[in-house]
């Protein structure tokens, strides 16, 4: 376990440190594999992505200043790579949890999810994209509001909305589910 | 109560507050809604079950495989980088490199100026260039024909390279040596292999000596020639040039051929030959001799023999002149003799200048002078030889920007559009590569 800062890190990666680069890889894999694993729906292009967002993130070292904080710098350029990744991609296809949303609970994680994850999931894949983004970075990866803009490149107002917005929408999705979490309550 | 209406501002409000995301201002303000509203209380509180219930869809951790792929190609990415850091040693190691040169020098210049060494170097069209290293004396550009005297003792020819007679190699210990060249070459022993005079007899003293004391069998005086040669190494060529001919005149003879060069000078000389070894001495003052040498040429019985032909002759010519005066001959006889009287007088004229001749070479002695001058070893300190290989230095990179722009401008054209075309085969070549790995990944 390295003791070091992202900062410092990233820092050292830049100076072609290979065991800094691994030390910040670890602390960020789950989080980012988890982003881009929530946006595409899709383990192999998760996948792809990840090692995309990394190897920038290595590019990126080698003139960063420390103007952001690291944890943004990762966020945004994951989030840019899925950008690029939905424009290069046919229409809607990494739009899986809107289909499997659509087609009912998928084969793929069916043991391991609960029924209330499965709803969840597919409450998700219907909320619009943008609304999508802002609101798993903040809730699924603890971004502040404002570290979202910063990793979305959008102005705050516009990530307070969004996130208002997908939240009512969430309310309205699963209210079944949370009219049974109050009642279990 | 619950008249306050929920509009989408006030939902932001609400989110936000669940989300921790207000400053304590619009907090405030967001308490004093949530205790007028059980609307809006009612929705802060399906906000927070809902927090609750997202927490319930999380994803599996990334494979193994996909850290596999990350590192390696990360790994192959700094490797790929590491030349740029190579970069940071390049200063310390170039001031490493630079206190080496410096040090190398300062050693360089501190055993030229404690080397025992000696430097000959003449500059002159028979120069020589000589440069002791470890014991080698080398000299160069040995004179055409000649010879190279160190110290007096002429360099054995078996010491010059056999490929290039014009370089030798001598093992000498340290200290200092003079080296002279002389125009004509001498031989061990002492001859002259390059112009020797005709006839033989060069010898020593005592020889000549010999030859001297040698009288006829009739008890007249010998009649001998005699030539001397000497070969000195003098200082000052223009100066030892007139007292040579002073010595000459002052003994009644004269200079009968005289050559002067820049560094030597040839004189033959005529001198009675009672005057010979006086001059021989007085001349082997003027410099270092390098040879002396003379000879002695009994000449009693050819002389002797002439003067019996002669006086032959002269009988047969008074004979012939009384039968061409006798007046009872005819013609034919007439004309017979005086063929034979003009053959006789021919012969009388023969002898009697050979006669002469011989007379003259016993009476004057020829003297063959021959003076080369000194050079002197001239002796260059280590801050000389440096600031010449400083110049040498200087010169060198002049010519080599010389020859750069010569090619520059012959070639640079052609080097230009090679290179143009070459940096786009590579491009070209690259993004070939890169789109079939693309195509296979």
């Amino acid at each position: 376990m390295d003791d070091r800062s992202d900062e410092e890190l990233i820092e050292a990666v830049g100076a072609g440190d290979r065991r800094a680069f691994r030390a910040l890889y670890r602390r960020y894999r789950v989080a980012i594999y988890a982003f881009l694993r929530r946006r595409t729906g899709d383990r192999t292009v998760a996948e792809d992505l990840c090692q995309e967002v990394f190897m920038a993130v290595l590019d990126v070292s080698k003139r960063w200043e420390p103007k952001a904080k690291v944890s943004t710098l990762i966020y945004r350029i994951a989030a840019n790579q899925l950008s690029k990744a939905r424009r290069r991609a046919p229409q809607g296809s990494l739009d899986e949890d809107r289909e499997r949303a659509a087609e009912g609970p998928g084969p793929e994680h069916e043991v391991s999810m609960t029924e209330q994850a499965r709803l969840v999931r597919g409450a998700l894949g219907r909320l619009d994209e943008d609304q999508r983004d802002v609101l798993v970075l903040h809730q699924y990866h603890g971004l502040s509001y404002a570290e979202v803009a910063d990793v979305l490149e959008i102005p705050l107002g516009t990530v307070r909305s969004r996130i208002s917005r997908a939240k009512a929408a969430l309310r309205e999705e699963l209210r079944e589910v949370l009219i049974r979490e109050e009642g279990g309550a | 109560m619950s008249q306050i209406e929920i509009d989408e501002k006030l939902h932001e409000d609400l989110v936000s507050y669940v989300d921790g995301e207000l400053n304590d201002e619009a907090k405030a303000r967001v308490e004093t809604i949530l205790e007028e509203s059980s609307e809006a209380r009612t929705i802060v509180s399906e906000l927070e079950q809902l927090g609750a219930v997202m927490g319930e869809f999380t994803v599996d951790e990334p494979p193994v495989e996909l850290d596999f792929k990350v590192e390696t190609a990360a790994r192959r990415a700094l490797k790929k980088r590491r030349p740029r850091r190579m970069s940071r040693f390049v200063g310390p190691a170039a001031g490493v490199m630079a206190a080496a040169a410096c040090a190398v020098l300062v050693l360089t210049v501190f055993f030229l100026q404690n080397a025992e060494d000696v430097v000959f170097v003449v500059d002159s069209d028979r120069s020589i260039q000589g440069e002791q290293d470890q014991g080698i004396l080398t000299i160069d550009s040995r004179p055409q024909g000649g010879d190279v005297i160190i110290d007096g003792e002429a360099v054995d020819r078996g010491r010059f390279a056999k490929n290039d007679p014009t370089y030798f190699n001598w093992e000498v210990d340290p200290g200092a040596y003079r080296v002279d060249l002389v125009t004509r070459s001498v031989d061990t022993e002492g001859r002259d292999d390059i112009s020797p005079l005709p006839g033989d007899g060069w010898g020593d003293e005592d020889t000549r000596q010999r030859e001297l004391s040698n009288t006829t069998t009739r008890g007249e005086p010998s009649m001998v020639i005699r030539t001397a040669r000497m070969r000195l190494i003098v200082d000052d060529l223009e100066r030892s040039v007139r007292r040579v001919e002073d010595a000459v005149a002052r003994r009644d003879g004269h200079v009968q051929r005289s050559s002067v060069e820049r560094q030597s000078a040839l004189i033959v000389a005529r001198v009675p030959s009672d005057e010979l070894d006086e001059l021989r001495q007085t001349l082997r003052g003027l410099g270092e001799i390098i040879a002396d040498q003379t000879r002695a040429q009994d000449v009693t019985g050819e002389v002797m023999d002439i003067e019996s032909r002669l006086r032959s002759a002269r009988v047969t010519e008074e004979r012939l002149l009384a039968l061409a005066a006798d007046r009872t001959s005819n013609v034919e006889q007439i004309l017979a003799v005086e063929r034979e009287l003009m053959r006789v007088r021919e012969e009388i004229e023969r002898l009697d200048g050979r006669q002469s001749t011989l007379r003259d070479q016993v009476s004057l002695s020829t003297i063959t002078i021959e003076l080369d001058e000194r050079f002197e070893p001239v002796r260059r300190s280590a801050s000389e030889r440096l600031g010449e290989a400083a110049q040498d230095g200087v010169g060198n990179v002049g010519a080599l920007l010389l020859d750069l722009g010569e090619v520059t401008a012959a070639y640079g054209l052609s080097f230009l559009l090679i290179a143009v075309l070459a940096y786009a085969a590579i491009r070209l070549g690259l993004a070939w590569l890169r789109r079939r790995r693309a195509a296979r990944g």
